[in-house]
């Protein structure tokens, strides 16, 4: 009841903010929780024609499934492997990146600069990964420069210990310059007057960014970081099908890849629900520590 | 503090009635779309007398029938028609259908690619139409005995009896068809798609011609001729890759080479009519060895695992780094053809037959498709109200005047008779600006349940008619799995747990001993991991599905 | 007065240098795809490897995809779809980034935490349908709009911007007798021109890429925005290409180069739009606010 009483009185106070929510919280309950109900997808055996109440249980069959499968703990290790390098090397690029060209004074190549390099974001995906084939294979470019170097040619995508780096490096090659953006954003709210009375106080361009630049956008980074580590379990199959094959699978077979092959076979709609459930049950856990230790260091956090 | 948790609390109660409410709703609405099945079914199950429908006064097999009712159905459209018209209706096609059969039908497709979730979404959401064009094997899960389970489609034995007399009288006499179509319990539930005899066979092995001849070479036809000719391709013709293949999750020999060898690299029937796994045959070590001396001496493609798409093999093909590969008579012979012809007039592709070790013998499996082609075979589903029209539509397919329709088209535009003979007219085959598949799709159904014309025949080079008789030589109709068994829903689920990891494993050992990465004598513990992964069980129950197929 | 540092010229000479290789780089897979649509499909076919030129020239692809009566429809669709969803989507966006960020909201962290649960948990494909479909929205290009009115993940980047703009200029605001619309409205909008701007972007992004659920919600390919349009050309040209048994035509090579000449058509018209949004990048827009 004193709940209820507080509720209301927060009501009346904000109550153009409570306005303002009403039409999201309409939205996300009709297009979000409502359909929710279909998480139990995993936990029965689905058939199309019986729906997902009418159809039978499974309880944790499936989980089970998943969890016993030949595979299972190898494709755990490739998808946290290959999300945590494209963490700690893809994540901080965009932002070294517009940290860079934030030093440009030149005007027109900056923006031209930052015009060229979000173009491959919108390149199709299958023919990006046409062009790392290409590039990669014993007759490619790069091979024509190891061979330059002296070295011996070979398809870098066969070998096992390439393949992560190679997914790496080419995401960071096609989504750099887009990823740039939202920190380009951020950078224009940091008061210019702060550099000004910094460069009276004698305060050089590195001193500069590290005590200015970096803390302005700190917020910005705090939050994208912690949403990223949210996704790291949902590495999607797309790039990896494209680029793979079974001589790597060792380092390249993930979570998705593995059950999009199980697909293949006999498409289980409840298989595939119990495995996305998984991810983004891990996904979600990673966010609310994540967002929690963020909260007690720097005061910035998602909630 | 208290307040704050009170407060959180209310607003999780909140949260839950959300989901409970949002729960109900869904039951609600989900029930709505289920109760909704029952009538129709109840209608059709209790058979013509509950029908509103007109009895069918029509004798069977009469055309046109004489009815004021319009049929529903669900079909992908071919690909190549969108570019002219948006529903089969409208197409020349559909028009003529319309009016040779006398019956209107009113048509949905899905968006192109988008089959498998808009059927998905389709059977849960209760909207059937009253004929359904999907491979019932694959894409239902459970297969056709559930679909009919489920009252989704209805047996059609007694509407093939009553209503479909061409039909009726194809599976008279083609008693292999009709065992392929029918469930394990001997209940129909499709009108077929019947390829004719001379279409089964589109891949396999195929060569340069114009490099045999320069290097004065037989177009080989065992393993050690095979050798030799691919040899001589990467010292005399500076070939790179000699011989290369497609990778689709396999290597796309189409068990050419390993065939050789008397195994497969997937399930196969051996000569005492048992099913067996071939990558654990003690023989397909020899194949392997076969496969990895090639690709040490630089006779097969170092980056063939990387050859995912059919753009790869063009490059080969065409740049002159592969002399031979694994492909398709129309996609790979005579596109390559069309186009290799243009920079090089003497650019020559014949198709060469499946390998095998000795001369003079008879490959031991190849590429052969089946006469029934279950995606693109249609059902008749428990919405339709008056299934005995939907039959006689469908079974018009099956007739003489009906199978040239479907075939060829309309006669005067897109064909005319000659010597009895029917011959695509140059409004399809010259058109100036559109290709003969696009002028094709418009007045014919390139897919679909109807009886398959051998004479029907879009080759562009004798070489294209030539590899569908040397491809075919083969004993590949004695060995190959029948594409038809139906294991029970269970048997479905374990296969595919136990198969994916089998197959993964035996991929990436596949790799390895090809490409040298791991030593040959390593076979045996490579034997022993796939057996304990199960794979035994998959053979069983293959070799159950495979009896009771036989049996039907 | 600048220091003019040795040091800094360095730096400054290896930044250009840099930025400019990063240039070449990313610009490739554009030009390679922009070359390819206008080569000679025959030519490609057997060509591997970079591509500095067009290989050949042809227009056939562009001529094979115009040619294509649903493209106008494609693109009249797709442009509805963009101004209507935008609207919907800034509005919303910004009501929610706007009552989160306002530290007077008492369960701001359990609001965003309701909002934030949706990135993680979803029921799948079948209730999302039916839900679409029982609310009246099927066949029809609101079910496009609606359903995706607004995306978690740019409500919380709004959030974080408008949650850095100092709270007395909305206590200035209020003492004046202003309400959270025309605060929001009149100052806090106008202050976050950049991140409206980035937010637009990712929403107008995602709209002219979206196709899925187009396929499934609309029977009437008059209705098909251009992505599912480009789709089904696409598919076209690569079932050709793989067609077992049928014979084979230009088409079927022309496969090659009609993938590039889709791509072009499809990306070319957003790759205009952000350099038209890069003037509101520009420093110093709080200055004077604060000033004033």
């Amino acid at each position: 009841m004193k709940a209820m009483g507080r509720v209301l009185f927060d009501v009346r106070k904000n109550k153009y903010l409570y306005v303002m929510l009403l039409p999201l919280f309409v939205y996300y309950v009709l297009f979000h929780y409502q359909p929710m109900y279909g998480a139990m997808i995993a936990f029965k055996d689905f058939s199309p024609r019986l729906g997902i109440i009418g159809s039978p249980w499974a309880g944790f069959g499936h989980f089970m499934d998943f969890f016993q499968g030949a595979y299972f703990w190898r494709t755990i290790r490739n998808t946290f492997m290959i999300s945590f390098y494209d963490l700690i090397f893809g994540f901080p690029a965009p932002i070294v990146l517009a940290l860079l060209l934030n030093e440009i004074r030149v005007q027109i190549f900056k923006r031209t600069v930052q015009t060229l390099t979000y173009l491959p974001h919108f390149i199709s995906l299958v023919v990006i990964c046409g062009m790392i084939k290409d590039f990669t294979s014993s007759n490619g470019i790069i091979n024509d420069i190891i061979a330059f170097f002296g070295g011996e040619r070979h398809s870098l995508l066969l070998e096992p210990s390439l393949f992560r780096t190679i997914y790496v490096s080419t995401d960071i090659w096609q989504h750099i310059g887009w990823g740039t953006i939202i920190y380009l954003a951020a950078l224009t709210g940091i008061d210019p007057e702060r550099y000004e009375a910094a460069k009276i106080d004698g305060a050089g361009r590195w001193k500069q960014m590290l005590h200015i630049t970096i803390p302005g956008i700190l917020p910005t980074i705090t939050v994208l970081l912690i949403l990223n580590l949210g996704r790291m379990m949902n590495l999607g199959f797309e790039k990896i099908i494209l680029l793979y094959s079974p001589g790597v699978y060792e380092t390249a077979d993930v979570i998705s890849s593995y059950v999009y092959r199980v697909g293949l076979q006999d498409f289980n709609y409840s298989f595939s629900s119990a495995v996305g459930l998984f991810n983004s049950a891990i996904g979600f856990i990673l966010v609310i520590s994540s967002n929690w230790l963020s909260r007690k260091l720097n005061d910035t956090s998602l909630w | 503090m208290k307040a704050q948790s009170a407060g959180s609390r209310r607003l999780s109660m909140l949260l839950s009635i959300v989901i409970v409410f949002g729960l109900l709703m869904a039951c609600s609405k989900e029930e709505k779309n289920n109760t909704g099945a029952a009538t129709p079914s109840a209608s059709s199950a209790n058979g013509e007398s509950q029908s509103p429908a007109q009895p069918s006064d029509d004798p069977a097999g009469v055309y046109p029938v004489s009815t004021t009712e319009t049929i529903t159905s669900w079909e992908e459209v071919n690909d190549n028609l969108i570019t002219f018209y948006s529903n089969l209706a409208d197409t020349p096609f559909g028009k003529q259908l319309e009016q040779e059969t006398g019956i209107k039908v009113k048509y949905t497709h899905p968006a192109s690619g988008q089959r498998k979730e808009q059927f998905n979404l389709m059977i849960a959401s209760n909207n059937l139409t009253d004929t359904i064009e999907i491979d019932w094997t694959v894409e239902y899960p459970g297969g056709p005995e559930k679909a009919i389970n489920d009252k989704v489609i209805v047996p059609l034995n007694d509407l093939i009896d009553q209503h479909a007399p061409n039909l009726k009288k194809l599976l008279q006499d083609n008693p292999e068809l009709d065992r392929m179509m029918k469930t394990d319990n001997g209940t129909y539930y499709v009108f077929p798609m019947i390829r004719p005899a001379n279409a089964l066979v589109f891949r396999g092995p195929i060569i340069r011609k114009d490099w045999l001849d320069e290097l004065n070479l037989e177009v080989p036809t065992t393993i050690d001729e095979w050798y030799a000719v691919l040899q001589a391709f990467k010292e005399h013709k500076g070939a790179t890759a000699p011989f290369t293949a497609m990778y689709n999750n396999e290597t796309n020999l189409q068990d050419a080479f390993i065939g050789a060898f008397r195994t497969a690299n997937r399930h196969y029937i051996d000569d005492n009519g048992k099913v067996q796994y071939g990558p654990i045959d003690p023989q397909f070590k020899d194949a392997l060895a076969l496969l990895r001396k090639w690709y040490e001496e630089g006779l097969f493609d170092k980056d063939f695992a990387l050859n995912t798409d059919t753009k790869a093999l063009d490059a080969k093909m065409l740049s002159g780094q592969s002399g031979a590969t694994v492909h398709l008579i129309s996609g790979g012979l005579g596109r390559w053809m069309e186009s290799g012809k243009k920079s090089d007039e003497k650019f020559h592709l014949v198709p060469a037959p499946y390998p095998t070790l000795n001369k003079g013998e008879t490959a031991f499996i190849g590429q052969r498709s089946f006469e029934f082609n279950p995606s693109a075979s249609k059902g008749i589903t428990a919405a339709a109200k008056n299934p005995e029209l939907v039959a006689k539509w469908l079974d018009y397919a099956y007739s003489e005047p009906g199978a040239r329709l479907f075939n060829f088209g309309v006669e005067g535009e897109s064909y005319t008779m000659a010597d009895g003979k029917p011959v695509f007219t140059d409004k399809i085959l010259k058109d100036p600006q559109y290709s003969v598949q696009q002028m094709i799709s418009q007045y014919t159904k390139p897919n679909g349940p109807f009886l398959g014309d051998p004479r029907k025949s879009l080759n562009t080079y004798p070489e294209m008619d030539e590899a569908a008789v040397v491809w075919a030589k083969t004993d590949a109709a004695k060995h190959l799995l029948p594409g038809f068994l139906t294991p029970t829903v269970e048997e479905s689920q374990e296969v595919a747990k136990i198969l994916t990891a089998v197959t993964s494993y035996k991929e990436e050992m596949f790799m390895k001993f090809v490409m040298g990465k791991e030593p040959l004598d390593r076979f045996d513990s490579y034997v022993e991991q796939i057996r304990s992964m199960g794979i035994d069980r998959v053979t069983e129950i293959y070799q159950a599905a495979l009896e009771r197929y036989n049996n039907r | 007065m600048s220091t003019v540092s040795w040091s800094g010229r360095l730096f400054d000479w290896f930044n250009y240098i840099f930025l400019t290789f990063l240039m070449v780089l990313t610009m490739y897979p554009l030009l390679h795809v922009a070359f390819a649509s206008l080569s000679d499909a025959s030519e490609l076919m057997k060509h591997s490897g970079m591509l500095w030129k067009p290989l050949g020239f042809s227009v056939d692809a562009y001529a094979n995809v115009f040619r294509n009566p649903m493209i106008a429809s494609g693109y009249t669709n797709t442009l509805i779809i963009l101004v209507g969803g935008l609207a919907l989507n800034i509005v919303l966006t910004s009501f929610g980034a706007y009552a989160l960020s306002r530290r007077s909201l008492r369960y701001r962290k359990q609001i965003m935490l309701f909002f934030v649960f949706t990135m993680f948990f979803s029921g799948g494909l079948i209730p999302f349908y039916f839900a679409v479909m029982n609310l009246g929205l099927g066949n029809s290009l609101l079910a496009l709009i609606v359903p995706t009115a607004v995306n978690t993940f740019n409500l919380i980047i709004m959030r974080t911007a408008f949650d850095a703009i100092p709270e007395s200029l909305e206590e200035s605001a209020k003492i004046d007798g202003a309400n959270d619309f025309v605060i929001l409205f009149r100052i806090i909008l106008p202050l976050s021109l950049p991140v409206v701007a980035v937010i637009l972007l990712y929403y107008g992004v995602s709209h002219w890429n979206a196709w899925f659920n187009a396929s499934i919600f609309l029977q009437d390919r008059a209705k098909y925005p251009l992505q599912l349009v480009l789709r089904e050309i696409l598919l076209q040209g690569e079932a050709s290409a793989m067609a077992e048994g049928a014979a084979t035509e230009d088409v079927a090579m022309l496969s090659a180069t009609l993938k590039y000449a889709t791509i072009m058509v499809a990306t070319v018209p957003i790759l205009l739009v952000y350099p038209l949004l890069q003037r509101y990048f520009v420093k110093g827009a709080l200055i004077g606010a604060v000033k004033g």
